[in-house]
């Protein structure tokens, strides 16, 4: 298995896969034919040399107490049924004695005399050469032994033959791989088939259009149809989320402003100074609190198009948390509030959006001092474990009631804590998508006797 | 076909000649080129051809090619056979010869050197071998009698007729009948073992000459000498080339060509591997073997053109006077080197002694 980088095509993958293994069997069968070629066309000129061979030897005759042999005209003939061939011989007579031909032509190694033809190769007069040897027993009277015939032929028709085997076949091989392939790219066009299908059906849907997708028989697109169907079903309830999300800010800046203005058209006919001061108390408590509610929207617009947009970077937890802490104690120097910050691990640093963080943590701060009393201790820190890390804010407000701890992390869900504090029920959902967005989990608990914990905890990846 | 396809292989096959012709020129060319900067270039043709025969050949082919200078040695085929295999003939470029036999028996012992002839020049299928020994001539073997001798007597027009005209006729043929001494002769050797490839009554010609008391000569043109003067009525055998010429030039002497067969033999033409000159001996050959190499054969020299549609009274046309003749090609390739067996050689000549050594004197 190779790597494969970024995008690739299926297709591709499958035809260039398939291409490389049959050119794998194209070489194997080819070595195969190479050999099957070579054997053919020495069976077939081995031929001819032994049809030559034993018309010589025939002619090999005893006279007069001599060993004589008269070359047959055919001999030759046959032979030069490879027309570009040389063609050496020579006949020897018993005690291996010169009688015609190539007095210097090779013999083969090792040779025992026999009737049936012996092959061998060997080079001569620069030639490359295939030869047979022939021996024949002469028991006639003053004359007996072996008479021997070789003769041996260049191998110019030899390996032109095995050429055109060799061609042919590999022709024939390549035209089978060839339409293989061609059927196989046909093949996997249809298989990919009910992908485009789907692609089809899923560009051709109104955005509106929410029922499941039509089935399918095919084993395999059926998990991707049914993945796709849950896809869509989530980003619905995401979607329906949002609506409500639009729906409920409207009404609490609608109501917030109706407030205001109903707040400002009673000051108008006031006239009694002390109840003008009440009102224009109350008026100013409204626009905070409408103040608050837009800044907390804005910055869960923020945080959720910081996390869309993966703006990741090394952020050292120390520098960040303090800087955080420094300015609250800074914004509230005027208050009996208590502030602590607990750290061990001053040199850590983690892979994170600051940005995001810091609007988190400071609307956790927030959150704290809105819903907790005046004397309040509030606690920014971390803890630190081999995989994760956890950066938590405690108070000592009232907490939230154990039954309630889920669903407080959604939007504008605020915590009936029976006191009229400024607040949309933001901060928990800003958090919780923060630390979505960093692969964390966001964990709330109630502490003894009294106050909330709410815990980020961001897994240590890539420190 | 259709006509557009048609007209595309045409032009395809025209494309391919021009392409060919060109490449010819260009390496002809360059050999000028070459031997113009280097002043004129030697060219040592050996041969076993009369001097006189190849001559306007050779006269032709330096006019073409004037940075060429043609040196002419002449020698006996099987002289010049032996000073080649042994090393004595050094500096040979072409070797020329009508030993075909021998030229072939060269090539298959690695002498020759392959050439590379443009395939605008197409050559019969039998009359080259392996691109090496290349044939030029088409020199039909034929029998040449004394047209006085034959004034009252039917002339035999084939093998068959001959044999039985000798044995029915003695008065007309004893020791009137000339032929070949093969000992002697290495075309006559060639010739009478060809009859045995070709003929089932080869064994039947020869002992009908033996028995009339053939006279034997070593040389064409000592027999057709005493043809000419009537010492002689019937030649058999005899080269044709020198045959026609000679009857060409002197009336008493006509030429039969058998027919029920006619050999033909083709001088033979290669290269030596040890040619210091391999450009132009290439060159050389191609102009023999090209179309206005082989005019001037048919045209101007005592040969006979191998090509059929060269012109002349050396040409095949003229030579077969519109008569339809089985001529019998001799192919250049391994079987002809079947009779330069020794022991096959031995026995040959050893018969054939036994026959004409018996004759009554």
């Amino acid at each position: 298995m190779w790597m494969i980088s970024g995008r690739y095509s299926l297709r591709k993958r499958l035809l260039s896969g398939t291409a490389g293994l049959m050119l794998g069997v194209l070489l194997v069968l080819s070595a195969g034919v190479w050999q099957y070629a070579n054997r053919t066309a020495d069976i077939s000129y081995d031929r001819l040399l032994t049809g030559s061979a034993l018309a010589i030897i025939e002619r090999i005759r005893s006279r007069n107490g001599q060993v004589e042999v008269d070359l047959p005209y055919a001999a030759l003939d046959i032979l030069s049924l490879a027309p570009d061939d040389k063609v050496y011989y020579v006949v020897s007579g018993p005690d291996k004695q010169y009688l015609t031909g190539y007095r210097d032509f090779p013999s083969p190694e090792r040779y025992t005399p026999s009737a049936s033809p012996v092959f061998y190769n060997t080079d001569y007069l620069n030639e490359s050469i295939r030869a047979v040897v022939v021996s024949k027993r002469l028991d006639d009277p003053g004359v007996s032994g072996w008479v021997e015939v070789r003769i041996g032929q260049s191998r110019i028709a030899r390996n032109s033959l095995s050429n055109e085997i060799l061609l042919g076949e590999i022709a024939v091989l390549v035209l089978v791989i060839t339409l293989a392939l061609a059927s196989l790219a046909f093949g996997i066009n249809r298989t990919l088939f009910p992908l485009n299908q789907l692609s089809r059906t899923l560009r051709e849907r109104r955005a509106d259009e929410m029922g499941p997708l039509p089935d399918t028989d095919i084993k395999e697109v059926k998990p991707l149809i049914a993945s796709i169907d849950q896809y869509r079903t989530r980003l619905q309830s995401n979607l329906d989320m949002m609506q409500v999300f639009i729906a409920d800010a409207s009404h609490q800046i609608r109501t917030a402003l109706s407030s205001v203005q109903a707040q400002l058209d009673m000051a108008e006919m006031e006239h009694d100074k002390d109840k003008l001061q009440n009102r224009l108390t109350l008026i100013r408590n409204q626009h905070r609190k409408l103040t608050r509610l837009t800044n907390q929207l804005l910055t869960h617009a923020l945080v959720a198009h910081r996390r869309d947009t993966n703006q990741f970077q090394p952020v050292k937890l120390d520098t960040l948390l303090s800087a955080i802490l420094t300015s609250e104690v800074r914004d509230h120097a005027d208050s009996s509030i208590e502030f602590n910050y607990s750290n061990t691990q001053r040199d850590l640093t983690i892979d994170a959006d600051p940005v995001s963080l810091r609007e988190c943590l400071r609307n956790l701060i927030d959150n704290a001092i809105k819903y907790g009393p005046e004397n309040n201790s509030i606690t920014l820190g971390i803890d630190v474990e081999a995989e994760q890390v956890s950066i938590f804010v405690e108070d000592e407000g009232p907490g939230i009631p154990d039954e309630m701890l889920q669903r407080a992390v959604l939007r504008f869900e605020r915590i009936e804590t029976g006191k009229n504090t400024l607040g949309s029920g933001l901060g928990l959902a800003i958090a919780n998508t923060v630390t979505e967005a960093h692969g964390g989990q966001l964990h709330l608990s109630n502490r003894q006797p009294h106050g909330l914990r709410v815990e980020l905890v961001l897994p240590r990846r890539r420190i | 076909m259709s006509i557009a396809i048609r007209a595309a292989i045409v032009c395809l096959l025209s494309i391919s000649s021009l392409l060919a012709a060109e490449r010819r020129i260009d390496s002809d060319q360059g050999f000028e080129q070459f031997t113009a900067s280097k002043s004129v270039k030697r060219l040592d043709i050996y041969s076993a051809t009369d001097t006189r025969a190849i001559k306007p050949i050779i006269e032709a082919f330096e006019r073409l090619h004037p940075y060429i200078d043609v040196r002419y040695n002449e020698y006996e085929s099987t002289t010049l056979y032996n000073g080649l295999t042994s090393g004595k003939i050094k500096g040979a470029d072409v070797v020329l010869s009508s030993a075909m036999d021998l030229q072939v028996k060269l090539v298959n012992d690695g002498y020759a050197r392959t050439l590379n002839i443009p395939e605008s020049i197409d050559l019969p299928d039998w009359s080259h071998w392996r691109n090496e020994a290349f044939g030029f001539t088409f020199e039909p073997v034929v029998i040449a009698y004394n047209k006085a001798s034959f004034k009252d007597t039917p002339l035999p027009s084939s093998h068959e007729s001959l044999v039985d005209a000798l044995r029915n006729d003695p008065e007309q043929y004893y020791e009137k009948v000339g032929s070949y001494d093969i000992r002697l002769s290495g075309a006559g050797y060639f010739f009478a073992t060809h009859d045995t490839v070709v003929s089932s009554i080869s064994g039947r010609i020869l002992e009908s000459l033996a028995r009339a008391s053939s006279h034997t000569y070593c040389c064409t043109s000592d027999m057709l000498d005493d043809l000419g003067e009537g010492k002689l009525a019937l030649a058999y055998n005899v080269l044709g080339s020198y045959a026609l010429a000679r009857a060409r030039k002197d009336n008493r002497i006509g030429v039969i060509m058998p027919e029920d067969y006619t050999l033909v033999m083709s001088r033979v033409a290669l290269v030596p591997k040890q040619t210091d000159n391999f450009a132009a001996a290439q060159t050389f050959i191609r102009f023999l073997l090209s179309k206005e190499g082989q005019q001037i054969i048919a045209s101007k020299s005592n040969l006979i053109a191998l090509r059929p549609e060269a012109t002349g009274p050396s040409s095949i046309a003229a030579i077969s006077e519109k008569r339809q003749l089985r001529f019998h090609p001799i192919k250049i390739g391994l079987p002809v080197m079947t009779f330069q067996d020794e022991m096959k050689r031995e026995r040959f000549i050893r018969e054939w002694s036994q026959l004409f050594d018996a004759r009554t004197p």
